[in-house]
């Protein structure tokens, strides 16, 4: 008897404590976990209380191993770039690694407010249960993230087999041996090679450190989109059973709406938006910035490319990639702005009866406030979203213009085969 | 008073209300829509239900109402009798496949999957879809120029045209729906129906010329350099569709006339969805007007009664909200509009301004054998070229022109309620200025841009930027 007593107050609070946040972020945080950049304990956890940030501890250990591996590739990177002549493609790989080295920062960051986060959340969650009929928010951000993610390797995966091909017809071999391997390191890691003193057995190691470490920053790149992604779907999703609670007792004539109790409802939201804006603002920053410079910088290269099948496959599939992943950042992010917009359509609608003190305050905090997520110093919105895509056409319109004398001039043999900016 | 009890006594207030929101959430009554799948439409019935009615229909089909003998006292009527002959013939491009779109009885109106309409709005999508892939593959066969460009953006554009009408199409009978529902019949405008039909007559007869210039100038061209015994038709078909005939597809005479056809039926699409855009406004403004009207007249009179102004705010909510949903349904078509009109003045220009109106295409055609064969003695590609562009331009500017009004005249109620007098001055004018003032009510293309008069002035002003950008390519070849 005491003991079912006991597994039922286990399992209410079990119950009590379910933070769908912590639930659906959890295998992408797994994931960032085991690719080494969030030391943070406690994600597979059900129970939120257990998510800390751990000094002690394997992962952390990991961590400081990657953060030390990107800070040596993110100078020597710095040291090519400022060593050698300025070209575009030694400015796109030094800022893949300096964004990403960024990143790898504001992470850190993240993962030791984390706990406090989930707890913020949780209390939020717990606020709002009312209104909540969002049944399907898991199964949403796991697939995002994986379909997301693994579109991202199956990118990176093709750059490696494309370039190590580009190196073979290159050199006129036409298998993988140990020239291939040695050429491909030393062309690719030049920036690293230089740097270092080659024999064959050192140079192998080097190589395949340089390899892995890239591909952690190939990760992290796709990472950070789908991260804001999954905070979007997850505040979007608030605001449209917010609206959907509004509107089915809009359509309920007979009962008084409830508005003075709605709108606390709708002030807890937009606390919790504000609050995972914090931590966000940067992200999103970060997240345009690289977008634009590598769209912008692909379509450049679009001009250089030969018409060969293999090049012609990866460079469609790199960029369509890039392209679409920027297109749903952008128009998941500026859901968050439009749902909230909703609620002000309904307050129109409201009788003259109805039209309390409370309706008005509602209607002046909807008109009055920007609710939604920012990037430091913009709003991402959907006009936004067209804005940049303005930019993007300016500066690709400038920047082949500026360069179309370059272009003829350009008899690098290398550079007509494996541009630079491939992972 | 004492000051420890009150805090008790709100926050006690403030549970009971607490209680009270979860009562009203619980209530079964309320559907939060937890299963949205449930609402099934009243108007299809099974399918036996749906064969028994047609076989009624044709045994003792309903007597035809004439258009001309009934009044038109509801905004339905109005909607459907203006909008006829635009969606009709909209119809024959396979563009908006609903059936029985001009009926008079809003609940025969349905999008069926299984209508021949249907099929041949997608059969001619797919053809377009095809012509996209093979002139994009042209593309990069060769290398980037204007013409193989303006090939690939024009049966993009309209495919993506096609396919987005079979959306609208989708919509198109909650769209109906409400515009039968909505309570507005005081506000109808009669002479919307006239100047939709002369908006119609104006689009269709400038297109059709348009597409006559073209085929005039592209045959006088076949002609002039038509080597001595063979066929004008063939020769001119593969002249002109590079992209099928470079990639060794025999040529047969049904090919041609199919993608003859493929043409018209492109050229018209291209320039339809901009008449859509300009029925579709001049309708919601008609609206939007009569109650400016009513306004004014009331602020010009001198007393009237709260409730008249509550109706006035009412009947003002309902015509915005008539506008967003018009819009939800047409912004993806207004947006696509925007996109390809600026694309294609942009090339168009650059074009013109780059290469001269008379290009070098028209000096090496001086040294074909039968120049000058057409009836305008060689100026045929300069006619069509300069028609077209100014055809371009000027559809773009009255389509941007015609669904600004949309705003603009929901703006207007805002000068005529600061006029009233103080004495007519309540709560119902200040709730009805805030909406005016804090709602935006406008066309939209995807909710990514409204269409209000300063978009015009910002898209001519990228056009500028981009021309000047564009132009420095040229000088420096």
């Amino acid at each position: 008897m005491v003991l079912e007593a006991h597994t039922q107050i286990q399992y209410c609070t079990a119950k009590a404590n379910y933070c769908e946040f912590h639930a659906g972020l959890r295998h992408l945080m797994r994931l960032a976990r085991w690719a080494g950049f969030f030391p943070v304990q406690g994600l597979s956890q059900t129970n939120p209380d257990d998510v800390r940030f751990e000094f002690r501890s394997l992962y952390a250990l990991y961590h400081a191993i990657t953060v030390i591996g990107q800070t040596v590739m993110t100078f020597l990177a710095f040291y090519s770039f400022v060593d050698s002549n300025v070209s575009l493609s030694v400015v796109s790989n030094f800022l893949f690694y300096f964004t990403n080295y960024v990143t790898l920062v504001l992470l850190w960051r993240l993962s030791k407010n984390w706990s406090a986060l989930i707890s913020k959340t949780l209390e939020f969650e717990q606020s709002v249960t009312e209104i909540r009929t969002t049944r399907n928010l898991v199964s949403r951000t796991n697939t995002l993230t994986y379909v997301v993610l693994i579109f991202a390797m199956i990118e990176h995966a093709l750059s490696k087999v494309f370039n190590i091909r580009s190196v073979m017809c290159c050199l006129g071999e036409t298998s993988l041996n140990h020239t291939v391997i040695n050429n491909y390191f030393k062309f690719k890691w030049k920036f690293v090679f230089d740097y270092f003193s080659t024999s064959t057995t050192y140079s192998y190691f080097v190589g395949f450190i340089a390899e892995f470490l890239c591909m952690q920053a190939t990760f992290l790149w796709s990472f950070t989109d789908v991260l804001i992604m999954c905070f979007s779907i997850y505040l979007s999703s608030f605001f449209e059973d917010f609206n959907s609670t509004v509107s089915s007792f809009m359509k309920k004539a007979s009962k008084t709406v409830p508005w003075s109790t709605l709108r606390v409802q709708y002030s807890q939201i937009v606390l919790i938006v504000k609050q995972m804006d914090e931590q966000l603002d940067y992200f999103v920053l970060i997240s345009y910035f690289t977008n634009l410079f590598f769209i912008c910088f692909q379509l450049y290269n679009s001009l250089k490319a030969t018409a060969s099948v293999t090049y012609l496959t990866y460079y469609v599939f790199s960029f369509l990639f890039l392209v679409t992943r920027a297109l749903l950042l952008s128009i998941m992010a500026a859901n968050v702005h439009s749902c909230a917009q909703v609620p002000q359509l309904a307050l129109y609608e409201v009788p003259t009866a109805d039209y309390s003190l409370d309706v008005q305050r509602f209607q002046l905090q909807l008109r009055y406030t920007t609710v939604g997520l920012s990037g430091v110093c913009f709003n991402v919105t959907r006009g936004m979203i067209l804005r940049v895509i303005g930019t993007i056409v300016t500066y690709e319109l400038v920047l082949i213009q500026l360069t179309k004398k370059n272009l003829d001039n350009d008899t690098s043999i290398r550079d007509y085969y494996l541009p630079k900016h491939l992972i | 008073m004492d000051t420890t009890k009150q805090p008790i006594v709100s926050g006690l207030s403030n549970q009971l209300e607490a209680l009270n929101f979860k009562a009203l959430l619980s209530d079964n009554s309320i559907n939060l829509n937890r299963n949205r799948k449930h609402i099934k439409s009243t108007t299809r019935g099974n399918f036996r239900e749906r064969i028994l009615r047609k076989v009624q229909n044709r045994i003792s089909p309903e007597p035809i109402q004439e258009d001309s003998k009934i009044p038109l006292t509801c905004q339905f009527q109005l909607f459907q009798t203006a909008m006829k002959h635009l969606l009709i013939s909209g119809q024959f491009m396979g563009l908006n496949p609903v059936s029985r779109i001009s009926d008079h009885s809003p609940t025969k109106i349905r999008f069926t999957v299984l209508s021949w309409k249907f099929v041949y709005g997608v059969t001619i999508g797919i053809a377009q879809a095809c012509a996209t892939v093979l002139c994009f593959c042209k593309l990069l066969k060769d290398s980037v120029n204007i013409v193989a460009l303006a090939y690939f953006a024009f049966y993009l554009s309209t495919g993506c045209n096609t396919f987005i009408f079979l959306r609208v199409a989708s919509k198109w009978p909650t769209l109906i729906k409400h515009v039968y529902e909505t309570q507005l019949d005081s506000y109808i405008d009669v002479k919307v129906k006239n100047k939709c039909f002369a908006a119609y007559i104006i689009f269709f007869s400038m297109s059709m010329t348009e597409h006559m210039l073209s085929l005039l100038s592209k045959f006088v061209i076949t002609m002039d350099c038509l080597p001595k015994g063979s066929d004008l038709f063939e020769s001119y078909i593969i002249r002109n569709f590079p992209w099928l005939f470079e990639f060794d597809v025999p040529y047969y005479l049904p090919i041609g006339v199919i993608l003859q056809f493929l043409t018209l039926v492109s050229t018209i699409n291209w320039s339809y969805s901009d008449l859509f855009i300009v029925c579709m406004s001049i309708y919601l403004t008609s609206i939007l007007k009569q109650i400016n009207k009513k306004i004014e007249m009331a602020g010009n009179s001198n007393h009237l009664p709260i409730p008249f102004w509550r109706t006035l705010r009412e009947d003002y909510t309902r015509a915005t909200r008539l506008v967003r949903s018009f819009d939800d349904t047409i912004s993806s078509v207004i947006f696509l509009s925007f996109a390809s009109n600026l694309f294609f003045i942009c090339l168009q220009l650059y074009n013109i301004l780059s290469n001269g109106v008379t290009s070098k295409y028209n000096l090496l055609k001086e040294m074909c054998p039968n120049y000058p064969s057409g009836p305008l003695g060689g100026y045929e590609q300069i006619m069509y070229l300069l028609f077209s562009l100014s055809f371009l331009l000027g559809r773009s500017l009255v389509v941007s022109l015609v669904a600004a009004k949309v705003h603009s005249a929901s703006m207007v109620p805002a000068s005529a309620l600061y006029n009233i007098p103080r004495n007519m001055y309540c709560s119902e004018i200040q709730r009805f200025l805030d909406q005016v003032h804090g709602d935006k009510v406008a066309l939209s293309g995807l909710r990514f841009f409204y269409v209000t008069r300063s978009l015009v002035l910002s898209v001519a002003g990228t056009i500028v930027t981009y021309e000047l950008v564009l132009l420095q390519f040229s000088n420096e070849d």
